[in-house]
């Protein structure tokens, strides 16, 4: 996709609907860098690569063999609504962009993993919009704490919970 | 429900400092604490700031790390960071969320970032939250 969308052309693209008080006209930024959105987090891999080089923790990968899906035009939802969140879909032009989820985090995080040849974008309904630029990232949810006041935890036999935030 | 988010009635009928602290859910403790006000639940829950900066990539918005001593006698400590969303509501204020976070982080950005798993040298780089 270009690079000057507002949120009016991407909702119109793609059909997918965002809350009536957002800023429709304005063009949405597009950066190759870190960018949030909500309680998700856009990274790009090789800054986690990077990040963990020179220490003994364990990397974020992606296997050679793993199974790539292309993006279509209506997107994928790559974190679904549920328990009062709403989706964070991703966009793109059909043959720009692919998408897995089959990535190796230690951080336990990553939703999954994008390629993109053009511009993407991730929509959410409160968020709006965010521009991805072309490159390889790493789509991680946020966490909490988990054990401490709270009654449950989402993986609460694992050996170290993670309590995502869900938003 | 409460401005379309789904939650228990005690969050209606009456917060209280308590079960706010023992809701696993973000968005019902953050819609719990605003029938309460922000200012008001620091003040009564007698949350005390440990530090705070401006958020990177989220103009005009804070981190605040705060400690919350359990009451009972114990000594409990939870550290709480709170952040701002990126986004402004209809009427154009901007949701605050209270995140539960390891209690040996002292830094906001360091907490900041441990949410996402990332270090604080990255998450200064953070160039926009929407």
């Amino acid at each position: 996709m270009r690079t000057t969308l507002t949120l009016a052309d991407l909702t119109a693209r793609t059909g997918l609907e965002v809350l009536g008080h957002l800023e429709r006209e304005v063009t949405i930024p597009v950066t190759g860098g870190i960018q949030a959105q909500g309680d998700l987090l856009v990274i790009p891999i090789l800054l986690l690569a990077a990040e963990t080089r020179d220490s003994a923790r364990r990397t974020v990968s992606i296997a050679d063999s793993v199974r790539w899906h292309e993006v279509p035009g209506t997107g994928i939802e790559v974190l679904r609504a549920g328990t009062g969140g709403n989706p964070h879909t991703l966009v793109a032009d059909p043959g720009t962009c692919r998408w897995t989820t089959s990535v190796h985090d230690p951080e336990r995080l990553a939703l999954g993993a994008l390629i993109a040849t053009g511009v993407a974008y991730l929509i959410h309904s409160e968020h709006g919009g965010s521009g991805i630029a072309s490159g390889t990232y790493v789509i991680r949810r946020q966490r909490e704490r988990s054990g401490t006041t709270h009654r449950s935890s989402y993986f609460p036999h694992a050996a170290n919970p993670v309590q995502y935030v869900v938003d | 429900m409460l401005h379309g988010t789904p939650v228990p009635e005690w969050v209606l009928s009456g917060p209280t400092v308590d079960l706010i602290r023992a809701e696993p859910n973000i968005e019902v403790r953050r819609s719990a604490i605003e029938r309460l006000g922000w200012d008001a639940y620091i003040r009564v829950a007698g949350m005390t700031r440990v530090a705070s900066c401006p958020d990177p990539g989220n103009p005009g918005a804070e981190l605040g790390l705060y400690d919350d001593v359990l009451t009972g006698g114990w000594g409990a400590r939870r550290r709480v960071l709170i952040v701002t969303n990126g986004t402004p509501e209809p009427g154009g204020h901007r949701r605050r969320y209270g995140i539960d976070v390891p209690s040996d982080l002292d830094n906001p950005i360091d907490a900041a970032a441990w949410t996402y798993g990332l270090t604080g040298e990255l998450y200064r780089t953070l160039a926009r939250r929407t």
